[in-house]
C-alpha cells in the first residue's frame, strides 16, 4: 500500500491529435513547480501519479499543484495491487476512524479483474459494514465515498477525497502576453486570468522615482512574484516613467494627464512585448471603473498600438475582482498603501471622455519618440 | 559621494568608543548573569556597575533595563489600572498606541492639545486632569518637532490636582541630549540606547526610588523580579558607556548642536520652506515643511544627492500625514511637505551646510516642476 497523489487535468482531454503537446507542457510545468522536491511522476492514461515523496512534503506539493494552471483536481490516494485482499485491507484502513454514511464506488478499467464493479463495491461495502459499527450505507448522498479505480497493469487506486484546482490550460500553451502591472488590485488578477488560459506572461511596471518610493517598487515585485506562481515565471520590466510624466505635466493640459500617460504606457508595453516575442498586451481595465477606463479613454489608449489588448476584467465589478484577488492571494499585497505613478500629478478633474483631436494636439507638443526611447533605455529587467 | 546622515532621531551611528569598551561582553564574558558561579556573578556585577553609571545622572532613582524605548513605555503604562489617564496628542506611537489599546478596552484616556511647535498646551493638559486621574504620560522631547516639554513642572502641577497620580515621560529623544526636565515629580522615564550611539535592542526605564514598580514581563525573576528575561549584557554595558559619554559632554554637545541648527536654518530658502520647530526646541531635531510639495519626494531627491533625512509623511493615501504634526494644527499643504532633519553628537558644520544647500536645490527644483514655474 503506497501513498500517492492522483493529478487530473482539465480541458486537455477535449483535445484531439495535439493532446500530447498540451500534456507535455503540463508535465513540464508540474516538474518545474516541484523542482526542489523528491518525488516520481508516473504518467497514466488521462491522469498522473505523484509517488515516492516524503510525507513531510505532502502539503508543499499539494499547495503547488493548486497553483498550476491546467490541473483540474488532485486526490490523496493509495496505490495497491489489484487483488481483493489488498483492496479490502486498504479500504478498511482508510475508513477505520470514520463514522456516518458511506458508499463504495468502483471503476474497472482492467476488465480482467475477476469481479465486476458492482460486485466489488458490494463485497467491500459488506466488509466495511462488518468492521465498523459506526458506519451505515447511503448510496444516494453519503458523507464518505470510497473510490476504487482498478487500472490496467495490475494496480488499483483507492481514495476518498478530491480537491478541485484551478483548471484552465497549461501555462505556455496559449502564446505570450505583456501584462501592465500597477500595484493595485486589478492587474494581478488580469494576469492570473490569462495565465489560467495558458498564456505565458511578461509584465511591465511604470514607476516614477523620486515621486514614488522604493517600497512601491518592491510591492510590484512581490505581486509579480505571486502571479508568477501561476504563470510559471515572469520577466518583469521596470520602466522609469518620471521624465515622461514631468514633460506631460509641463506641456499638456492638466486634465489630460492620465489619458496621455496611458498612451505612453501602451506604446512602451507594445515595444517591450514585441521585443520579447509577446503577442498581446494585458491590462486590468474594467469598464468605467476610473476616468482612464471609460470607453473613450480606452479607445484613445488602444489606438496607439497594433497588438491585441486583452482586458479580462472589462465586464467585472470591483467586488468580483477583489474576490478573485483574495482567492489567488494578491489582495493583501495590493492594498498596501504605497502609491504608484498614476497618483503623481493627479489632476483634480481628469478628462472622462477625452476627444481625439484634443489629445493629438496636446501630444504634438511632446517628442514622443525620444521620450519612449529614453524610457526604454533606462528599463530594468527582473526575471521572476 | 560622501553620505550625509541626518536622520539621527530615527537611530544614530554606534559610538565606537563605547562599542570598543563593551564588545568583550559579546564574546569573552558571555556568562549568564543569573548563574551562581564566579564568571556569572562577575557579569551581574558589571550590569550593576552599568546601572550606577547611568543613575549617577538621575539622583534618587532606580532603573530596569528593557529591550527598547517601546518596552519601557509599555511597562510604565501597565501601571495605569483604573479611573482615567491623561496624555498628549504629541506622543510617540509607543505611548499613543498603548494608551489607545487600553482605551479600546474601556479605559478612559484623554489627550491634551498641542501648540503649533508640538509642545503640549499646558492649560489644556491641566484642564483634563481631575482628582480621578491616576496616570499621566507626556513626552519629554517631541520626536517629530523637537519641542521640549517641562515635564517636572507639568508633573508638579498635575499632582497638585491629583496627588497620587503616576507621571511618566518618554525621554527617548531627550536622554543624554537635554539638560533639564527629569526631576523629583517625574515617576517614570523611558530611554532607548540607539538614539545616543548605543545598540538597537536595549533601553531602560528609570523610575523614582519611592515608586513601587510592578513587572510587565514575568519569568525567571531577573532585575529583582521587575523585568524577567536574560539580560542583554552587551547592550546594557554599551548603553552605560554611551550614557556616560553623552552626559559628560552634554553642555558642550548642546551648544555645538544649537550652532548647527542656527546655521542650518539661516541657510535654507525660507520663501519655500516653513520651519515648524521653535527656536527653543531641542536643537537635535528640526522639523520643516516645503509647502505644497511632498516630503517623501524631497526625501528621495535628497537621498540621490547623498543626504539622508527623515520625513513626516509617506506617499500613501491611507495615512498621508503625521498624526503629531497634524495635531499642531497645520493645513494639508504643510503636512504634505514635512521633513525631519536630526543631528547627532557627531554631525559637523560641513554636513549641515551641504544639507541646507541640497535641500534648497531639491525644493526649488521640485517646486519648479510641480508649480510649472
Amino acid at each position: 500500500m503506497k501513498k500517492v497523489i492522483i493529478v487530473r487535468y482539465c480541458e486537455i482531454h477535449l483535445k484531439g491529435k495535439n493532446r500530447s503537446y498540451f500534456q507535455n507542457l503540463l508535465i513540464k510545468n508540474i516538474k518545474r513547480s516541484l523542482k526542489n522536491i523528491k518525488y516520481n511522476l508516473n504518467i497514466l492514461n488521462a491522469r498522473y501519479l505523484i509517488e515516492d515523496f516524503d510525507d513531510s512534503d505532502y502539503k508543499t506539493i499539494t499547495q503547488k499543484l493548486e497553483k498550476i494552471c491546467g490541473i483540474h483536481s488532485y486526490s490523496p490516494a493509495f496505490w495497491v495491487k489489484s487483488n481483493i485482499e489488498d483492496i479490502k485491507n486498504c479500504c478498511l484502513e482508510i475508513i477505520k476512524n470514520k463514522s456516518g454514511e458511506f458508499k463504495v464506488e468502483t471503476n474497472r478499467a482492467d476488465k480482467t479483474f475477476p469481479l465486476n464493479s458492482m460486485e466489488l463495491s458490494r463485497e467491500i461495502g459488506g466488509e466495511i459494514l462488518a468492521s465498523n459499527p459506526k458506519l451505515t450505507v447511503n448510496v444516494i448522498n453519503p458523507e464518505t465515498t470510497i473510490k476504487i479505480d482498478i487500472r490496467e497493469g495490475g494496480q488499483t487506486l483507492i481514495f476518498t477525497d478530491t480537491v478541485k484546482c484551478l483548471s484552465g490550460m497549461p501555462s505556455g500553451s496559449a502564446g505570450r502576453g505583456m501584462l501592465m502591472i500597477s500595484g493595485g488590485i486589478d492587474s494581478p488578477v488580469a494576469g492570473f486570468m490569462l495565465a489560467k488560459r495558458g498564456m505565458k506572461l511578461d509584465a511591465v511596471h511604470f514607476f516614477s522615482y523620486p515621486y514614488t518610493s522604493e517600497l512601491a517598487k518592491e510591492k510590484v515585485i512581490n505581486l509579480a512574484t505571486q502571479v508568477a506562481e501561476y504563470s510559471g515565471g515572469i520577466n518583469l520590466y521596470m520602466v522609469k516613467f518620471t521624465k515622461i510624466q514631468e514633460e506631460i505635466h509641463e506641456k499638456c493640459p492638466e486634465e489630460l494627464m492620465i489619458t496621455m500617460m496611458r498612451r505612453f504606457m501602451m506604446r512602451i508595453a507594445e515595444r517591450l512585448a514585441k521585443k520579447s516575442g509577446g503577442q498581446a498586451i494585458i491590462t486590468g481595465e474594467s469598464l468605467g471603473q476610473v476616468a482612464s477606463q471609460t470607453i473613450e479613454s480606452i479607445t484613445s489608449s488602444n489606438s496607439v498600438v497594433t497588438l491585441p489588448v486583452l482586458r479580462p476584467l472589462i465586464a467585472m465589478d470591483k467586488l468580483e475582482i477583489i474576490e478573485v484577488s483574495q482567492k489567488i492571494g494578491t489582495y493583501e499585497t495590493s492594498i498596501l498603501p504605497y502609491e504608484d505613478c498614476c497618483t503623481v500629478f493627479l489632476p483634480k478633474y481628469p478628462a472622462i471622455k477625452p476627444k481625439m483631436e484634443v489629445i493629438l494636439k496636446a501630444e504634438s507638443k511632446l517628442d514622443v519618440e525620444k521620450l519612449i526611447e529614453d524610457a526604454l533605455n533606462e528599463t530594468e529587467i527582473l526575471s521572476i | 559621494m560622501k553620505k550625509i546622515y541626518l536622520d539621527n532621531a530615527a537611530t544614530t551611528r554606534p559610538n565606537l568608543d563605547a562599542f570598543n569598551r563593551s564588545h568583550a561582553f559579546a564574546i569573552e564574558n558571555f556568562y549568564n548573569p543569573s548563574a551562581t558561579y564566579r564568571d556569572g556573578r562577575a557579569v551581574l556585577n558589571e550590569i550593576n556597575l552599568a546601572k550606577s553609571r547611568i543613575l549617577r545622572y538621575f539622583p534618587n532613582s532606580k532603573l530596569i533595563f528593557t529591550s527598547c524605548g517601546t518596552e519601557s513605555d509599555n511597562t510604565a503604562i501597565s501601571l495605569f489600572k483604573r479611573k482615567n489617564a491623561v496624555s498628549t496628542q504629541g506622543e510617540h506611537s509607543a505611548v499613543f498606541q498603548t494608551l489607545e489599546n487600553l482605551r479600546s478596552k474601556g479605559q478612559t484616556v484623554r489627550y491634551a492639545k498641542l501648540n503649533p511647535d508640538g509642545s503640549v498646551n499646558i492649560d489644556d493638559f491641566l484642564s483634563l486632569i481631575d482628582k480621578d486621574t491616576t496616570f499621566c504620560s507626556v513626552v519629554h522631547v517631541n520626536n517629530e518637532t523637537g519641542a521640549i516639554n517641562d515635564i517636572n513642572y507639568l508633573a508638579k502641577r498635575a499632582k497638585e490636582i491629583s496627588p497620587n497620580l503616576i507621571f511618566h515621560s518618554d525621554g527617548v529623544q531627550a536622554f543624554g541630549k537635554i539638560s533639564s526636565g527629569y526631576g523629583s515629580f517625574v515617576d517614570l522615564y523611558s530611554v532607548s540606547a540607539h538614539k545616543i550611539g548605543g545598540l538597537k535592542g536595549v533601553g531602560c526605564l528609570i523610575y523614582n526610588e519611592k515608586l513601587k514598580l510592578s513587572p510587565f514581563m514575568f519569568g525567571g525573576g531577573q532585575e529583582g523580579g521587575l523585568r524577567s528575561g536574560t539580560e542583554n549584557v552587551l547592550g546594557i554595558i554599551n548603553l552605560s558607556y554611551c550614557a556616560e559619554n553623552a552626559y559628560e559632554n552634554l553642555a558642550k554637545n548642546l551648544e555645538k548642536t544649537q550652532k548647527l541648527k542656527n546655521e542650518f536654518l539661516s541657510n535654507i530658502n525660507k520663501e519655500l520652506i516653513t520651519i515648524i520647530s521653535s527656536e527653543n526646541a531641542s536643537p537635535y531635531v528640526v522639523s520643516l515643511s516645503a509647502k505644497g510639495l511632498r516630503g517623501e519626494v524631497l526625501q528621495h531627491m535628497l537621498e540621490d544627492e547623498g543626504v539622508i533625512v527623515g520625513t513626516g509623511s509617506a506617499c500613501s493615501s491611507k495615512h498621508p500625514h503625521s498624526r503629531v504634526i497634524k495635531a499642531c494644527n497645520y493645513k494639508n499643504d504643510i503636512l504634505d511637505g514635512v521633513l525631519r532633519i536630526s543631528f547627532s553628537f557627531e554631525t559637523d558644520l560641513e554636513e549641515v551646510l551641504i544639507c541646507a544647500e541640497k535641500l534648497n536645490l531639491c525644493v526649488e527644483k521640485l517646486d519648479k516642476v510641480m508649480n510649472k514655474r
